[in-house]
């Protein structure tokens, strides 16, 4: 018994050993504040004591929907993880209660409550699935709301099960907003899909380094193609490509590639996966980036993982209510600020600041169209409570960029007399490239390697022909380089580029760059760069917005 | 001392004890995660004995997760039961006798204890906690948690004999009793 427990106690106790999370980040989290969410089992149902009550606010009810005498409230901090400012209006009796169900087939949408400000909907509801409930998840034909004169608004929305009181919750949040103070509308979602895994076996083989195909034809699936590359540091590349024999299919479910060990456990990507990008035919494209060791364990295998539709219950299921504005527009402000951003390009100023109790959101405007923010975290400081926020595109107006920010546990009331700095993180620069060619030698299926100064950074270029086809890679040792966005050979004055064959993102670290240049036949070719990015992951820029009061 | 300052001096023990109770790391950083939160959120500078009662906050985060996971997690150990049976018939005896004993196989023995016994054990060895600081985090008598940690021991060393039997029956008799 002795020498047990002195194994479990050295076991149990060896701090040394324990991988642990990163702290750092973790406590970022804890001082966001927010309960997080256990998959999905830990939904805490709050009673509905001690929750201050809503307004009910100009409700119509449509025929067939009942009004809901909940005895229990539903608890939302799950799914309003990353919307912490609509969790917090809610907390503070902001929302517009709404409380309608409507059943149809055994199957009941309740909508519950409505945040509409200045800028975006979101609607919180749920649905019970009652008996008809199979597989793991749900989807819908279409989910959104319909205005007074039948026209379909559309938004997203995400929804988790909640196995404590059997429903599916959710939000649709929408940019769609009420003009004037209330506006009618129907929530509406149509047919219900529930899904399932599919799993099919397929013989890859990742040391093949030829294109492997494998026809599916099943559940919609036509056929998956692989291919391996070699990357740096022994890992390896899977670019899949899957054809649909049900177009439907590919518009809602996940498809994978999974590589699973001798026992059955899956065999993680060592780098974030990119799925569903789509092809030129409508296919559908991912990577995956493994270690090779790993891949080449014994008894390994791999299956190409799916969603699909187990069930399905056909129908419409519509809530009539009139969205009102009135509830988020206690403590909404807006403020000119007019401060011009020098260490940014393109004419950039942040003029307007919005506060509303869900959101702050500031506006730039840029004197040129289609300027970059070249930063790629930003977030408010109100007064020593950091906000985290990100960067949104405005439709229709190519001089502006909004930074919204969610408003976390902040009271809405409070923000004007506050003094409030702006930061912006981790600088990304784009650069056009020079007209300096890069000469490939040799071409054949033989990878070549050569490292050359561009711009005064190391690039280490490697070419060969697979399949007919030209890769070309650039990699570079220094950090700073953030990679080659494309590359292009020239025709005469025509630009061929080349199809780029990683999806890449900024700031992910890695400057690593393919390149695909089809039915390629050629022994020699001089090439350009298009554009190259740099990075400065410890750039931080501070503005002073409000000094407050 | 700051909030920053109670993190750092107890991250590492509070991840532990979840870690050794959920046997998953994603889950332990989450009830991590929310044991923080808790404490900040109570006057924990005019606790006591602190350590004790955050461990004890996280051990009752951690138990209240395996009593919401347990059917899902009966589940798994049904789908692990049988794989082990397959497995156990490929492994050969050399490649069992070395395992024996080893970090994966404490790991896999303390999965198997049920939770009232693998509660008692962490705390002991995680948080080095005494049977009286145990019997309060856990609120029953310290001679429950005597008997519960003797009992636990047992299992294991008992389960960890019966694979050693197993061993010298030969590759065709494996099986699960």
């Amino acid at each position: 018994m002795e020498s047990i427990e002195k194994k479990l106690k050295e076991h149990m106790d060896d701090s040394g050993k324990t991988s642990y999370p990163d702290f750092d980040r973790l406590w970022d989290s804890i001082q966001q504040g927010e309960m997080r969410s256990m998959g999905n089992d830990s939904r805490r149902v709050r009673p509905m004591r001690g929750r201050k009550a809503a307004v009910i606010v100009g409700l119509s009810v449509a025929l067939l929907a009942t009004p809901v005498y909940a005895a229990i409230a539903y608890d939302w901090t799950g799914i309003l993880s990353n919307k912490t400012g609509v969790q917090s209006a809610m907390d503070k009796g902001l929302g517009q209660t709404i409380e309608q169900s409507v059943t149809r087939n055994g199957v009941t949408l309740t909508l519950h409550t409505a945040f509409t400000d200045e800028n975006r909907t979101l609607l919180l509801y749920s649905l019970d699935p009652g008996q008809s409930r199979e597989g793991k998840s749900i989807s819908y034909k279409s989910i959104g709301l319909r205005d007074s004169e039948g026209k379909t608004i559309e938004g997203h929305y995400t929804q988790q099960w909640n196995p404590d009181l059997g429903v599916f919750q959710g939000y649709f949040e929408s940019d769609w907003v009420v003009t004037g103070s209330t506006a009618d509308v129907e929530f509406m979602i149509e047919d219900i899909r529930y899904i399932d895994d599919g799993v099919q076996q397929i013989a890859f083989d990742p040391n093949n380094p030829k294109t492997q195909e494998f026809p599916i034809q099943k559940d919609g699936i036509g056929s998956v193609t692989v291919q391996s590359f070699d990357q740096s540091e022994g890992k390896v590349l899977l670019k899949s490509s899957i054809t649909f024999t049900d177009h439907e299919l590919q518009k809602w479910s996940w498809i994978r590639i999974q590589a699973l060990n001798g026992n059955n456990e899956i065999i993680k990507e060592v780098k974030s996966p990119v799925f569903g990008t789509p092809g030129e035919t409508g296919e559908y494209n991912s990577q995956q980036i493994y270690e090779l060791i790993q891949l080449n364990g014994e008894g390994n295998h791999y299956v190409l993982a799916y969603d699909r539709e187990v069930a399905h219950v056909n129908g419409k299921w519509g809530i009539n209510v009139t969205l009102s504005k009135k509830q988020l527009e206690s403590g909404t402000f807006k403020e000119n600020l007019n401060i011009p951003l020098k260490q940014l390009p393109g004419g950039t100023e942040i003029s307007e600041m919005i506060v509303t109790p869900t959101q702050i959101r500031l506006i730039l405007t840029h004197q040129e169209k289609f300027t970059r923010v070249p930063y790629q975290n930003y977030q408010l400081d109100v007064d020593g409570t950091l906000l985290d926020g990100g960067e949104w595109y405005v439709e229709g107006n190519t001089n502006k960029t909004e930074l919204r920010f969610e408003m976390g546990m902040l009271d809405v009331n409070s923000i004007a007399n506050k003094p409030i700095d702006l930061i912006a993180k981790h600088r990304v620069d784009e650069n056009l490239g020079n007209k300096i060619p890069i000469r490939l030698m040799n071409i054949s299926n033989d990878r070549q390697s050569m490292t050359t100064d561009y711009e005064g950074y190391p690039v280490t270029w490697t070419y060969y022909k697979k399949d007919n086809n030209l890769y070309v890679e650039s990699v570079s040792s220094e950090s700073e380089f953030g990679g080659v966005n494309q590359t292009y050979y020239l025709d005469g004055t025509k630009r061929n580029f080349g199809t780029p064959a990683i999806v890449a993102f900024h700031g992910d670290g890695n400057n690593k760059r393919m390149d695909l240049f089809k039915d390629f036949d050629r022994d020699e070719l001089e090439i350009y760069v298009w554009m190259y990015s740099t990075e400065k992951p410890e750039d931080e820029l501070r503005v002073e917005l409000t000094k407050g009061k | 001392m700051s909030e920053r300052e109670l993190f750092d001096i107890y991250n590492k023990d509070v991840y532990r004890t979840c870690y050794h109770m959920l046997q998953n790391a994603q889950d332990a950083e989450d009830v991590c995660h929310d044991v923080f939160i808790t404490v900040f959120r109570q006057d924990w500078r005019s606790v006591e004995h602190i350590r004790a009662w955050i461990l004890r906050i996280a051990m009752n985060h951690s138990l209240n997760i395996l009593r919401k996971n347990r059917t899902k997690r009966e589940k798994q150990e049904q789908i692990q039961i049988q794989h082990d049976q397959a497995t156990m018939v490929i492994k050969s005896v050399n490649t069992i006798v070395m395992e024996k004993a080893s970090a994966d196989e404490l790991q896999e023995q303390l999965s198997l204890l049920p939770d009232k016994l693998l509660a008692v054990v962490t705390l002991r060895y995680v948080g080095d906690l005494s049977m009286a600081e145990i019997a309060e985090t856990l609120n029953i008598p310290t001679g429950t948690v005597k008997s519960r940690l003797h009992k636990a021991l047992k299992v294991m060393r008992k389960n960890m004999e019966r694979n050693e039997l197993y061993l010298v029956k030969g590759e065709k008799r494996f099986g699960i009793n």
